[in-house]
């Protein structure tokens, strides 16, 4: 990974203008206080250009103006979110501009509104103006390097035009993107997706091809540059934890017009360039279908070897079916993109916070069997009422249960619903429907304005059912007294009990019905009473069963559980079986994830698996998990997979219980890794490092 | 000796190893041959068998405190011979919290183990589906012809892994529902194979070339050293390859090269432990390969 060289024209900047105040005391509204804020960061902005860079636009200020009044602090920052970067490609900041001095002529028009149309008509001028002084600088560094980089000439005639006006051809396109994806990183949005980079760029990659404007090869190394770039302050760029970016590419999937399959030389391309590069960063999405051509799958997996973690899997045939049955228009649904993670939302049309809040579902259990406190320290963590020893049966303990996810969704709902964002008229002129009815991205502007909401410990409530199913239901091992005692210590007492409960129980993820249909009957509860909410905005709520950093966060304040995990012990991870508990195979992981009904619970729920580097030795493996993923991708809603490199063979070998799971291939047949004698481990770990680099 | 219950002791599922694309491997519990390298010892005895991984014990000697004879379960040799006072007990089993003790082979309904494999029938796509595997699934036909008439019913493609030990008769019973064979030739010398695997060599290509004339096959040759790599043994095996009827059949030779998988299994069961054998040197496997080439076959070292 490239190591940022922090660049110095920051300093330069901070130190001639230690503040950058704008005007909060003014009786001004808002929006023309944060275009004013925006205004004087990019006149302040110096204009960073290196000798090499074939694309304009560096962040160099990394402290937005302030221009909130005391009053407005706890706004919520807008972001997690990807733009329209067509509009800017096809409109141009001028034809933007114009739309909103336009939609300035009502008559009917609030104040409000005619302040944040001026607001949108004030950022449209000071980006144009901002890049003219990129121009102006490109064209100052091309005179002092004279003939040796001709490629700062040509920028500087293009930073003249772009984004002011529409892109023409390949080059300008890119320019157009990288600036404006800049710009928003600049107004302090993050986890800012690409979109679908494939797709919005290939009709200048057609027409430059045709009209020999730039040729392949060409292309290729501006894309190469622009891959570059946005990798280039990833860490600036981070959310929770390094490469946190959202910064996500998608390609593939199905086109608009006739709802076939939108591959095309770009989308080989791009997953070249990520090939040849290797960066943390942009991160890939493959949204994939059953027209998904097999030379598409193949390259995909190419990618993967590297042990990127990426390209992530989304399903065209679960994700597109499941927006529309939300509400969704059948052309936006099909045009999808994801979130900073995986959770799907329609790229410039949607105000949709898919992670705005979580539900942690063992939180709930524990309630439900503990008058709505926790086992860990007796708090009041859920409503009042239920307790262990009123459930005479196993169907009495899932009301108890349903009836506190219900409370606990409320209850964030309620939270969630009290918050008010910060108005980004940048963004409003970047997301449809927000100037046509004047209103911000942040008060509704978008056509889209459903929330979504995540879990921590799904998978381990299920599996802590099964296990008070069987053992105080169904063979009277232990009395529900002892049970919630041995909970409450941590099992310190009853490690027995632990590991019985940890090895002897049947588990999620190995297509056990029985299993299975506790996991769908409370995914299809969770996801309908999800629905049922509104938000401030007008939009609905969507469940989800992915945990993003939950799994880990959540752990410390959640009471041991029933499958066997002690306090403390991480929970299961998105919509994954539990660590150590496959045994039947991928297939089976995937039977029982698709017993879940997904449109339902489609805020990403994705299943993660892991795959040994070994699997990509051969040709004919390769064929065989293609045919897996063509299946599997019809069965499940997204897969990421994690293609373990010797560092986690190292650590497997060394902590083998938290790796049970973990398949290699040996000679003729596939082994669980732990369970190999040590000198196979230690060839199978040399042999990852000879196939990691 | 052969029992009349059929025991299968794993089911492998997304079995990607055992034949085309993906499948479902079923393996049975009890072969007629002693190969003394066999890497699934599980899968010799016919009866049940209690098994004891160590890695798994967490030693908290719940087994013992339970076990109403005053064993020590972890003595799984002994548990395995006093076999039919234990299996009745199975205390120690029930107990286990790591499930380090369990019990080798299970009865399985022939529905049941239909409705497992037509579970992953999405997967099979083309040629994949089921193989049977063992132990060795011809000593088990009965229960073997009535799986695979039903596979067929259900439309899954089939495959078996076999010695080819067991009698014509039996084969051609089974034939026309197997799609496609896995073949395992040892030794080819008739006392050799006689004395070390208990096996009659001429059978065995009867069987192979019966196979052969009708059934797509792959044939495989484990690679043990100074035992089936010797000069001799190898230029018996290329008598038999060269005089098989329907060559274009066997669509590839494999070589398999020793591996030392199945050591720890022995000391689960409590058995006596493997003695050495050593994988083919390199030159040697080499040699092999070129040798059985000449003969055009495909020919493929299948490595660790």
């Amino acid at each position: 990974m490239s190591e940022i060289k922090k660049n110095d024209d920051i300093a330069i900047v901070l130190k001639q203008h230690p503040f950058m105040y704008s005007n909060t005391s003014s009786k001004k509204s808002i929006y023309l206080r944060k275009a004013i804020a925006f205004e004087k960061m990019l006149s302040t902005m110096y204009p960073s250009v290196k000798k090499d860079d074939l694309l304009a636009g560096r962040r160099t200020i990394y402290n937005f103006p302030i221009y909130l009044t005391i009053n407005e602090y706890d706004l919520a920052n807008i972001g997690n979110l990807t733009p329209n970067y067509n509009t800017v490609l096809t409109k141009g900041f001028k034809g933007i501009k114009q739309d909103a001095i336009s939609a300035m002529n009502d008559k009917n028009l609030s104040s409000d509104s005619k302040d944040f149309l001026s607001s949108v008509v004030m950022v449209c001028e000071s980006v144009i103006k901002f890049s003219n002084r990129y121009s102006e600088k490109l064209l100052e560094m091309s005179e002092k390097y004279g003939d040796s980089q001709p490629s700062l000439r040509q920028l500087a005639q293009i930073c003249k035009k772009i984004p002011a006006e529409p892109a023409t051809n390949f080059y300008q396109a890119l320019q157009s993107v990288f600036f404006t994806n800049m710009l928003i990183w600049s107004e302090e949005h993050h986890l800012i997706g690409l979109g679908r980079l494939d797709q919005y760029l290939w009709p200048y990659y057609q027409n430059d091809i045709a009209k020999g404007i730039c040729t392949a090869d060409e292309m290729y190394e501006l894309s190469k540059h622009f891959w570059k770039r946005l990798n280039e302050d990833f860490r600036e760029k981070s959310n929770v934890l390094a490469g946190d970016t959202g910064q996500a590419v998608i390609l593939g999937g199905l086109e608009k017009s006739r709802g076939e399959d939108a591959s095309n030389e770009l989308t080989y391309m791009f997953l070249k360039i990520a090939k040849e590069l290797k960066q943390v960063d942009p991160k890939i999405v493959l949204r994939v279908h059953s027209k998904t051509p097999e030379k598409l799958w193949k390259e995909s997996l190419a990618l993967l070897k590297l042990g990127l973690g990426y390209p992530l899997y989304a399903s065209d045939d679960v994700i597109i079916p499941s927006l529309k049955s939300f509400g969704y228009d059948s052309e936006d649904a099909i045009d999808y993109v994801v979130s900073a993670c995986w959770e799907p939302l329609i790229p410039g049309k949607s105000f949709e916070l898919n992670n705005v809040c979580r539900i942690n579902f063992l939180h709930c259990l524990e309630s439900s069997v503990n008058d709505g406190k926790s086992l860990l320290d007796n708090s009041q963590i859920g409503v009042s009422g239920g307790f262990l020893k009123e459930c005479n049966s196993f169907e009495d303990l899932i009301k108890n249960l349903k009836s506190q996810i219900h409370f606990f969704i409320s209850q964030s709902v309620e939270r969630v619903n009290n918050l008010r964002f910060v108005p980004s008229p940048l963004f409003s002129a970047l997301t449809a429907n927000c100037i046509e009815k004047g209103l911000d991205i942040s008060k509704g502007g978008a056509k889209y304005n459903n929330f979504g909401i995540l879990n921590s410990g799904f998978v381990n409530m299920v599996n802590s059912l099964i296990a008070i199913k069987k053992l105080v239901y169904e063979n009277n091992q232990i009395s529900k007294i002892d049970l919630l005692k041995c909970l409450k210590d941590d099992f310190e007492n009853n490690m027995q009990l632990c590991s019985y409960m940890k090895n002897r129980i049947p588990k999620f993820g190995n297509d056990i019905d029985e299993v299975d249909s506790i996991a769908s009957e409370l995914a299809d509860f969770y996801g309908q009473e999800c629905a049922k909410e509104s938000n401030s905005l007008g939009g609905r709520y969507k469940g989800g069963l992915g945990s993003a950093d939950g799994y880990v966060t959540d752990a410390k304040k959640t009471a041991a559980s029933c499958d066997g995990r002690k306090l403390g012990e991480i929970l299961t991870v998105n919509f994954s079986p539990a660590a150590g508990t496959v045994q039947n195979g991928l297939t089976a992981v995937v039977n029982s994830i698709s017993k879940i009904n997904f449109r339902k619970v489609f805020n990403g729920s994705i299943l993660d698996l892991k795959l040994s580097p070994s699997f990509f030795t051969e040709e004919k493996y390769l064929d065989k998990l293609v045919l897996f993923l063509k299946v599997a991708m019809r069965k499940c809603e997204e897969i990421q997979f994690n293609v373990v490199n010797s560092q986690t063979l190292k650590d497997a070998k060394n902590n083998p219980d938290q790796y049970r799971d973990l398949i290699v291939r040996v000679w003729g047949f596939s082994a669980y890794f732990v369970d190999l004698p040590e000198e196979y481990q230690n060839h199978i770990i040399e042999r990852s490092e000879h196939d990691i680099q | 000796m052969i029992s009349s219950n059929c025991l299968i002791f794993d089911i492998k599922r997304f079995a990607i190893s055992d034949g085309p694309e993906i499948r479902t491997t079923i393996f049975f519990k009890g072969c007629p041959l002693k190969c003394p390298w066999c890497h699934n010892p599980e899968g010799i005895s016919f009866r049940q068998e209690f098994f004891w991984r160590r890695t798994k014990c967490s030693e908290c000697n719940e087994c013992i405190r339970i076990c109403p004879h005053g064993y020590d379960p972890k003595d799984v040799k002994r548990l395995n011979e006093k076999f039919e006072e234990c299996l009745n007990c199975r205390k120690c089993v029930d107990i286990c919290p790591t499930g380090a003790i369990t019990i080798i082979g299970k009865e399985i309904e022939l529905a049941d183990l239909i409705e497992l494999i037509s579970r992953d029938i999405d997967y099979y796509a083309d040629s994949g589906g089921v193989t049977f595997s063992g132990g060795e699934p011809l000593a088990h036909m009965s229960y073997l012809q009535r799986a695979l008439e039903e596979c067929k019913r259900i439309g899954v493609n089939t495959c078996i892994e076999t010695s080819g030990f067991c009698s014509k008769e039996d084969l051609l019973l089974i034939i026309d529902y197997v799609d496609f064979f896995m073949f395992d030739l040892k030794l080819a010398n008739k006392e050799e194979s006689q004395r070390v695997i208990g096996a009659n060599i001429d059978k065995i290509v009867e069987n192979l070339n019966i196979i052969t004339s009708e059934k797509k096959c792959v044939l495989r040759l484990p690679m043990i050293r100074d035992l089936t790599d010797t000069k001799e043994n190898i230029e018996l095996l290329l008598a038999i390859l060269r005089q098989i009827p329907n060559k274009k059949n066997l669509s590839r030779v494999e070589l398999l090269p020793y591996h030392k998988l199945g050591e720890s299994k022995y000391i689960c069961l409590g058995k006596e432990t493997l003695k050495v054998f050593e994988p083919s040197t390199e030159s040697n496997l080499n040699c092999i390969k070129e040798k059985i080439s000449s003969l055009n076959y495909n020919v493929s070292i299948e490595r660790f």
